[in-house]
C-alpha cells in the first residue's frame, strides 16, 4: 500500500516531468517563474517520498539522487533571478533567466532566498544520512517547506509579473500549451494537498492515508489519460508546424511572437528560436523606415477591435514588400515577401493577430522581368519602326558612326592632360565640351538625314544640354554628370538599334524576297547602273524635308556624284560632310520663295553637287554650290566680334574669304534662332577638322554675297 | 441618410454623386476642399463622407479628424490615387473607415460604401 | 540612377577629402567606362549596393597618394595594411554618406579591399559604369560608380 504510494508520487514527479519537458521543449519556462512555483511542491513531495520509504524499510537512495538534483536546480534558479546566470534544468536544458530589476522584484528574489537557505542546510543534512534516515529531520523539513509553499506561490506570481513579457507570450501561445501549462499546475496542487494532509496525520491515521494514495492513483491515472491526448494534439501540430510551406505565426497586442509557430518562418526570416522576440523588432531589421512606420501603425489596427476587420485587411501595407537581409558573405539579400493577417478575437477583444508569411521572391521577380522585357519590347518595335523605311546597310553605318562618335566622347572626358592651373582648366573643359558637342551634332545630322526621328529628338535634347554648359560662366568637372548621364543613355539606345538591326539582318537572310519590303520605292528599278547613289537619295529626302519644315523650295541635283569614287574609309566622313552642308545650305543660306523672286531668282532654290579634282593638289573632290544668299558676311564679323573672336580692328583689316573662313572657327554660328535644323553653332568647325588635320585634305571657299556660296571639298586618293 | 462628396475634381465629384444615386441618399452634398468641406459639414451633418486626399486649404486627412471631432460616427470613405499603402493605413488611422483607390468604377465605388455599414 | 545621385557620391568625396585631408579634391570630367576599360589602382575597395539599388560603388587609388593622405592625418607608418584599410575607410564613407540621402533602400555591404591589380573588376552588366576622377594635390584617384534602381513595381 504504501509502496504504491511512493509509486504514485513518483508517478506525479514523472508526469511533471514529461510536462515540464514538454514545456521546456518550447521554450515555455524560459522565464523559470513556473519552476519556481513548483519548486516547494517538488521539495514537499521528495521529503514526504523519503519518509515513506524510511518506515516502510524500502531504499531511498534513487530518491535522494533525484533531490539533489532539484537542490542544485533551487540554488540555480534562485540565483539566476538576482545575477544573470545560466540555469541547467534536470533534463539537461540551460534557461536564460532575466535578473529581476525592479525593487519588487529584487526584494522577492532576495526573500526567496532567504527561504531556501534554512531549507538547504535542513536538505543537505537528509542529503548526507542517505540509508539512515532520521524521522524527526525529515518531519522539521517538511513542516518548513510545508509553512513557506503558500509564501513561495505568491513570489512565484511577483516573479510571472515582472517577467511581464514573457508570459505574456506564454499566454499567448496556443490553446494546446496553455492546456498543458493548466494540467501541470493541477497536477502540482493534486500532490501538494494530499501530502499536506497526509503529513499532519500520518501516524493518526493508516486510513486516511490510503484514501489519500487512492485519490492520487485515481487523479494521476486521469492525468495520464490527458497527457496521451495532449501529447497527440501536440504531435500532430507539430507535424502541421514542421512542414507547412508558409510562415505561420502569433503575435499578442505587444507584438511578442508566440510559442508555436512554423519551422517555415524561421527560414523566411533567418533566424531561429523566434518565440519570444518582438515581431516589429525583427521587421524593424529588414524593411525601410518608412515602411516599418506603416506596418507599427497597421498592425495597431488590427489590434483595436473598434477598426473594421475587413477595411483593415483592404490596406495591407504588406501584401508585397521588398525585405533585405544582410549576408553573412557580404552584401545583401532581398526577398519579396507577402503577408496575411488575420484578428483572433475573445470576448470582442483583439488578444491576437495570426500572420501568414510567404516567401513570394520567384513570383515577384519573375512579374517584373515579364513587365520589363515587355517594355523593352515595346521600345523596340518603335525602333523597328523606325528604321524600315532604311536600307540595312545605312542603318549599320549610323550604327558604327554612332557608336564612333559615342566613344570619341569618352575618349575625350577620360583624357588625363587635365590642365592645372585652374584658369587653364576652364578652358580645357569648354575645348572638351567643344568635342563632346560635335560628336553629338554628327550623330544628330545622320539621324535626320536617315530620318530616325527618335535619334534625332534624343541627341536634340542631348545638344540642349550641352549648350546650358556651354553658356556657363565658369565649368568644373561635375558639371559634366548631366554629359555622361545622356552619353549613356544614347549609348543603350544606339546599342538597342544595333540588336534590331542584326535581328533584323537574320529575317532578312532566311526571308528571301522579303528582302524587297525593305528597299527604298525609288529603287524599284531593276537597272543597277541607272541608280541613283543612295547617299543623295538620303540626302534629297532630308532638303525635302527640310523645305517643308522651313517653308522654303530647294531642289537638289547630283547627276554624276558618286560616293565610290572615295576611298572606302573616307565614305563616312563623305557623308557626314555632305549632310552638314546641305543642312547649312537649308537653314543659312536660301531664303523664302518670295524673298528669291523679290531678288530676281527662281522661286525655287539649287543646291548642286559636281565632282571634280583640285586645280593645285589634284586630289579628289567635289563642289557643294547653293544659289541662297550664301554667307552673310556682315553677319559674320559681328558676331566673330562679339564673340570675342576677332577685335573690330582686325575685322577692318580682313578680306571677305578670310572673314567667310571663321566659320569654321569652333562654336561659331550666324543663325538667329537655335532650331533643330541649324544654328547650334557647330558643323563646319567639324568638317575643317576632319578633312584638313585629320584627313589631310582640302577645302575651298568661294563667296558671292546674295548669289551663292560653294565649298570645295576634297580628299587624298 | 446623407452624403457629402469632398474632392477638389468636379468631373470626380459628379461621378460619384452619379454612382451613389443608386443607395438612394436622401440628400448629397459636395466640397471641392477641405476647408470647405468642414464648413458643409457642420451644418449639413451626413452620415457618410467620401473625401480625397490631396486637396487645396486643409488636406482630406486633416479633414477627416476635423469631421470626426465633430460626429464622431459618421463613416468616411477616403478616395485617393495615392498608391502609397503608407497613405491608406495613416487614412484609417486617422479614423476614416474605408480606403478606395482611384481610379475607382461603379462597383468598386458601391462596394466600397456597402462595406461601411457592414459589421 | 540619375545625375543627383552622382551628385551625392560626389559631394560625399569631395567633402570627405576636404575634413579628412583639409585640402578639398577636385573633380576630373567623368566618363563612361567602356567593357575593355579597367581603372585599377594600387588600392581599392569595392562596396556592393542592394535593395531599392544595385550595383557597386568602387574607390580606386594609386599607393603615393593614400601614404600622402594618412600621413596628413598624423600616421608616421603608411605601411600596406594601413593604405588598404583606409582606401576601404574611404569607400565606405562615401557609399554610407550617400546612404543617408539615398535612403534606407540603398544597401551597403562592407568594403571588399583589394591591394594591387586583381585584373578586373567584375560590374554588373544591366547598368552603366562612370568614372569620375578625383584629383588631390595633383595625384588622380578615381571612383567608379555602377548603380541601377532595382526593378520597381
Amino acid at each position: 500500500m504504501a509502496v504504491s504510494f511512493v509509486a504514485s508520487l513518483y508517478g506525479i514527479f514523472h508526469y511533471s516531468n514529461i510536462l515540464r519537458h514538454e514545456l521546456e521543449q518550447h521554450g515555455e519556462v524560459r522565464t523559470g517563474a513556473v519552476l519556481v512555483r513548483t519548486m516547494d511542491a517538488r521539495w514537499i513531495a521528495f521529503l514526504g517520498s523519503i519518509e515513506i520509504a524510511r518506515r516502510d524499510g524500502q531504499p531511498v537512495g534513487d530518491i535522494i539522487k533525484d533531490l539533489k538534483g532539484y537542490v542544485t536546480l533551487s540554488n540555480d534558479l534562485f540565483k539566476a533571478y538576482i545575477i544573470a546566470a545560466p540555469v541547467k534544468t534536470i533534463t539537461g536544458r540551460t534557461l536564460n533567466i532575466r535578473p529581476v530589476n525592479t525593487p519588487v522584484g529584487m526584494s522577492v528574489a532576495q526573500e526567496l532566498q532567504s527561504i531556501w537557505s534554512p531549507l538547504e542546510v535542513k536538505i543537505q543534512a537528509i542529503l548526507q544520512n542517505g540509508e539512515n534516515q532520521n524521522p524527526e529531520q525529515l518531519a522539521e523539513a517538511l513542516a518548513y517547506a510545508q509553512k513557506h509553499s503558500k509564501r513561495v506561490i505568491e513570489i512565484s506570481d511577483i516573479l510571472s509579473g515582472e517577467e511581464n513579457i514573457y508570459r505574456d507570450q506564454r499566454m499567448a501561445g496556443p490553446i494546446i500549451m496553455r492546456y498543458i501549462l493548466v494540467s501541470y499546475l493541477t497536477a502540482v496542487s493534486v500532490l501538494l494537498i494530499p501530502i499536506i494532509f497526509l503529513m499532519g496525520r500520518i501516524r493518526k491515521s493508516n486510513t486516511a492515508l490510503e484514501e489519500s494514495a487512492a485519490l492520487l492513483n485515481q487523479k494521476n491515472a486521469q492525468l495520464a489519460e490527458d497527457t496521451r491526448k495532449i501529447e497527440e494534439a501536440k504531435r500532430e501540430s507539430d507535424v502541421i508546424m514542421e512542414t507547412v510551406q508558409e510562415g505561420l505565426l502569433l503575435i499578442d497586442v505587444k507584438g511578442v511572437i508566440g510559442a508555436q509557430y512554423s519551422r517555415e518562418l524561421e527560414r523566411i526570416f533567418r533566424m531561429e528560436n523566434l518565440a519570444g522576440f518582438n515581431f516589429l523588432n525583427i521587421l524593424q531589421r529588414v524593411l525601410t523606415e518608412k515602411m516599418y512606420n506603416t506596418t507599427r501603425d497597421y498592425l495597431g489596427l488590427l489590434f483595436d477591435a473598434k477598426r473594421k476587420e475587413k477595411q483593415i485587411l483592404k490596406v495591407n501595407p504588406l501584401d508585397v514588400v521588398e525585405v533585405n537581409f544582410s549576408n553573412p558573405e557580404g552584401g545583401f539579400i532581398t526577398k519579396y515577401l507577402g503577408f496575411t493577417f488575420r484578428r483572433v478575437v475573445e470576448a470582442g477583444v483583439v488578444t491576437r493577430v495570426f500572420i501568414g508569411v510567404g516567401d513570394i521572391t520567384a513570383r515577384v521577380t519573375l512579374e517584373r522581368e515579364l513587365r520589363q522585357s515587355e517594355l523593352k519590347k515595346e521600345k523596340q518595335f518603335d525602333l523597328l519602326l523606325g528604321i524600315l523605311h532604311i536600307e540595312p546597310k545605312q542603318v549599320q553605318e549610323f550604327i558604327e558612326t554612332a557608336k564612333k562618335d559615342l566613344l570619341e566622347i569618352t575618349t575625350t572626358l577620360r583624357a588625363e592632360d587635365f590642365a592645372a592651373a585652374s584658369a587653364g582648366k576652364i578652358d580645357e573643359l569648354r575645348d572638351r565640351l567643344n568635342v563632346v558637342f560635335r560628336c553629338v551634332h554628327n550623330i544628330k545630322g545622320n539621324a535626320s538625314y536617315l530620318k530616325l526621328i527618335y535619334f534625332q529628338k534624343t541627341a536634340d535634347e542631348f545638344e540642349s544640354k550641352i549648350n546650358q554648359l556651354r553658356n556657363r560662366p565658369s565649368l568644373t568637372g561635375d558639371d559634366f554628370l548631366s554629359i555622361v548621364m545622356a552619353q549613356s543613355d544614347l549609348r543603350n539606345d544606339v546599342e538597342e538599334l544595333d540588336e534590331i538591326r542584326s535581328k533584323l539582318g537574320e529575317l532578312r537572310i532566311g526571308g528571301g524576297d522579303s528582302t524587297e519590303l525593305f528597299k527604298n520605292s525609288d529603287r524599284n528599278g531593276n537597272a543597277t547602273q541607272t541608280r541613283e547613289d543612295e547617299l543623295i537619295v538620303g540626302l534629297r529626302g532630308l532638303v525635302t524635308d527640310i523645305a517643308q519644315k522651313t517653308g522654303k523650295s530647294v531642289r537638289l541635283e547630283a547627276k554624276d556624284f558618286n560616293a565610290e569614287s572615295f576611298r572606302s574609309d573616307h565614305r563616312p566622313l563623305v557623308r557626314d560632310v555632305l549632310i552638314q552642308l546641305t543642312r547649312n545650305s537649308m537653314a543659312h543660306s536660301f531664303e523664302l520663295p518670295s524673298e528669291r523672286t523679290k531678288v530676281g531668282k527662281g522661286s525655287e532654290g539649287v543646291i548642286e553637287i559636281k565632282p571634280t579634282k583640285h586645280e593645285e593638289s589634284g586630289l579628289n573632290g567635289f563642289l557643294f554650290r547653293d544659289d541662297g544668299k550664301g554667307i552673310d558676311i556682315g553677319k559674320v564679323r559681328e558676331r566673330a566680334i562679339s564673340q570675342g573672336l576677332i577685335t573690330p580692328e582686325d575685322a577692318q583689316r580682313m578680306a571677305e574669304t578670310e572673314l567667310a573662313m571663321l566659320i569654321f572657327t569652333p562654336g561659331f554660328s550666324t543663325a538667329d534662332e537655335v532650331t533643330t535644323e541649324a544654328g547650334r553653332g557647330m558643323g563646319m568647325d567639324i568638317i575643317k577638322e576632319k578633312i584638313i588635320d585629320e584627313c589631310g585634305g582640302e577645302i575651298t571657299v568661294s563667296v558671292e554675297p546674295g548669289k551663292h556660296c560653294t565649298f570645295g571639298i576634297f580628299l587624298p586618293n | 441618410m446623407k452624403l457629402l462628396i469632398v474632392d477638389d475634381s468636379t468631373l470626380i465629384r459628379r461621378a460619384i454623386e452619379r454612382f451613389a444615386n443608386k443607395f438612394q441618399f436622401d440628400e448629397i452634398r459636395s466640397a471641392n476642399n477641405g476647408a470647405n468641406a468642414l464648413k458643409e459639414f457642420k451644418s449639413f451633418l451626413p452620415e457618410v463622407v467620401t473625401m480625397d486626399i490631396t486637396m487645396p486649404e486643409m488636406d482630406g486627412l486633416t479633414c477627416v479628424e476635423a469631421i470626426l471631432r465633430e460626429k464622431p460616427d459618421v463613416q468616411i470613405l477616403v478616395i485617393s490615387a495615392l498608391a502609397d499603402k503608407s497613405t491608406a493605413v495613416e487614412a484609417i488611422k486617422r479614423g476614416a473607415s474605408g480606403f478606395l483607390l482611384k481610379p475607382f468604377t461603379e462597383e468598386t465605388l458601391i462596394t466600397s460604401l456597402e462595406e461601411l455599414f457592414e459589421e | 540612377m540619375d545625375e543627383t545621385h552622382l551628385k551625392i557620391f560626389i559631394k560625399g568625396t569631395t567633402n570627405y577629402f576636404g575634413q579628412i585631408a583639409r585640402e578639398a579634391a577636385e573633380i576630373g570630367t567623368p566618363y563612361l567606362k567602356e567593357d575593355n576599360d579597367n581603372v585599377i589602382l594600387d588600392y581599392s575597395a569595392v562596396i556592393g549596393i542592394s535593395g531599392s539599388y544595385r550595383g557597386c560603388v568602387y574607390y580606386t587609388a594609386p599607393k603615393e597618394m593614400i601614404r600622402k593622405l594618412i600621413i596628413h592625418m598624423g600616421e608616421h607608418n603608411a605601411d600596406d595594411a594601413l593604405c588598404a584599410d583606409f582606401v576601404g575607410e574611404i569607400a565606405n564613407t562615401i557609399a554610407g554618406n550617400a546612404q543617408e540621402e539615398l535612403g534606407a533602400g540603398f544597401m551597403i555591404s562592407v568594403p571588399i579591399v583589394l591591394a594591387g591589380n586583381p585584373g578586373s573588376v567584375r560590374f554588373p552588366k544591366d547598368a552603366p559604369t562612370f568614372v569620375i576622377p578625383i584629383i588631390w594635390q595633383g595625384n588622380k584617384s578615381y571612383l567608379l560608380i555602377c548603380v541601377g534602381e532595382s526593378i520597381t513595381a
